[in-house]
């Protein structure tokens, strides 16, 4: 049988045919997998760096997980969407400077299984499609109130530093002004917004909120320096 | 054969060190980033500890560079290749901070810039730009700190002067006693306490009452501490002043 010269070549074809589909999709497999561990290995770094730095999980951008890999090794390829030796962070990102995973829609199987992980931590929400580009946000699922408390509370200390700088100048304008850009509106979570209650209205809640915590903080301290502030901006708070 | 083999080997190891150059570039910037914000940290500790232990400010950086702060092997100036992205170490002696570390190279990196500025690798700093001067501010966190802080502030030697030392300045010390005049020729005394008992008292006030609502000195009495004028009558410190005790 195999003496027939066109038997054999067909066998050769249908060999060779069906090793690079098995390859094609082995590699896939490969793939995917690792798209999988990538995203798992950002994620604990996200949550690592948060714990650290009292900074929201998905707040964590590439360039601190970049501060944060040991040098040398492989640890870049987590941040790349191909490991071939061409790739570098400006073409072949997979994670994008905020720290998020982007991957082009041709990317069909690579996004069809970080959708279903994101659904199994029930955050549809995390998925965001911008024309053919798909941006998975890592750590979402990680945020809670500690991190938080921890920002506001880190917030106040500086508000009260700058409100002491600006000491002699002192208005009620300007200690909006300063109140107004150091309010950490998305860290304060003690004020819920109410049934359609706009924006505007929100914010300014969130800021009475923590010009009272600036106040209680400065009222209760035992220092010169902290009661000389509060004899000067409480009548302006 | 074996030639061309050594060349295939070679010219792979090559390429393949080549092609991570843009992450290792921004890696090193990076760490080196931390780095510095983690000296600039380290200066801010020392300076607080500084602050307690001599009762004066540092008049320069080179006054930390001991071994009782910042050790002596610590360095103020930038040697090659870190020069080319950042300031020397210079302490503001007018206000308790540092110049700011970026050069103009580094500032025009957005990310770099953003990152420097940000709290994320600072506890003990802060940026802030005041009066259009760029600098790095630190937070004292020690009360006793903040207390000599302020007393020092209006000395122009910028340290806590002897009572009856020249140049005279309204807060001085005495036998470990904290005198608060109200003026720097120390002619009328407001209030005086022990270098230990500022937070709760007892700190022992002039008996005129009418001051303690006139004189801004006493805004910076902490609240809850005990009062008692020269004849005993004990008071107590509010937060917004200070009232009698029946």
């Amino acid at each position: 049988m195999f003496g027939n010269i066109w038997l054999s070549s067909a066998f050769a074809v249908i060999a060779i045919f069906s090793a690079s589909i098995a390859y094609k999709s082995y590699s896939d497999l490969q793939e995917i997998r690792e798209v999988q561990e990538n995203y798992e290995i950002i994620r604990d770094i996200k949550i690592l760096l948060s714990k650290q730095y009292n900074k929201s999980p998905e707040d964590i951008t590439r360039d601190e997980i970049i501060a944060y890999l040991p040098k040398g090794g492989n640890w870049e390829k987590v941040l790349l969407v191909n490991r071939k030796n061409s790739s570098t962070l400006s073409t072949d990102a997979l994670v994008n400077s905020d720290g998020n995973i982007v991957l082009n829609e041709n990317e069909k199987l690579k996004v069809l299984v970080l959708s279903a992980k994101q659904e199994k931590y029930g955050n549809e929400s995390t998925i965001i499609k911008e024309e053919d580009i798909y941006t998975f946000k890592v750590g979402e699922e990680e945020k809670n109130h500690n991190y938080k408390d921890n920002i506001i509370s880190n917030r106040i200390i500086i508000t009260i530093e700058i409100l002491d700088l600006n000491r002699a100048d002192l208005s009620t304008t300007s200690v909006n002004t300063i109140i107004k850009e150091n309010t950490p509106y998305t860290s304060i979570y003690q004020i819920v917004r109410k049934t359609s209650e706009l924006d505007d209205a929100f914010k300014s809640r969130k800021e009475d909120y923590f010009r009272d915590r600036i106040k209680e903080t400065l009222s209760s301290s035992k220092n010169r320096k902290d009661m000389r502030i509060y004899s000067a901006v409480k009548g302006l708070l | 054969m074996k030639l061309f083999l050594f060349l295939i080997v070679f010219c792979f190891t090559y390429l393949s060190a080549d092609n991570s150059t843009e992450f290792n570039k921004k890696q090193e910037l990076l760490i080196s980033l931390k780095q510095v914000i983690q000296e600039e940290e380290s200066i801010a500790k020392a300076y607080e500890y500084f602050l307690t232990n001599e009762l004066k400010r540092p008049s320069s950086i080179s006054a930390l560079l001991t071994n009782d702060y910042l050790g002596t092997t610590f360095s103020s100036t930038f040697s090659e290749p870190m020069n080319t992205n950042y300031e020397n170490y210079v302490l503001d002696n007018d206000s308790y901070s540092l110049n700011y570390r970026l050069k103009d190279n580094l500032i025009k990196d957005t990310d770099i810039k953003s990152l420097y500025e940000s709290n994320i690798y600072r506890k003990k700093t802060f940026y802030y730009k005041y009066k259009e001067k760029n600098k790095i501010y630190f937070i004292l966190e020690d009360n006793f700190a903040k207390n000599i802080y302020t007393l020092i502030d209006k000395s122009d030697t910028k340290t806590l002067i002897n009572c009856g030392d020249a140049p005279k300045s309204k807060y001085c010390i005495k036998d470990d006693h904290m005198l608060i005049h109200e003026a720097n020729d120390q002619s009328k005394l407001l209030y005086y306490y022990h270098i230990d008992n500022f937070e709760t008292g007892p700190i022992i006030i002039i008996n005129d009452a009418s001051l303690y609502v006139t004189n801004d000195e006493f805004n910076s009495i902490p609240t809850g501490a005990a009062l008692y004028n020269t004849d005993g009558v004990k008071y107590i410190k509010t937060s917004d002043s200070i009232e009698i005790l029946k």
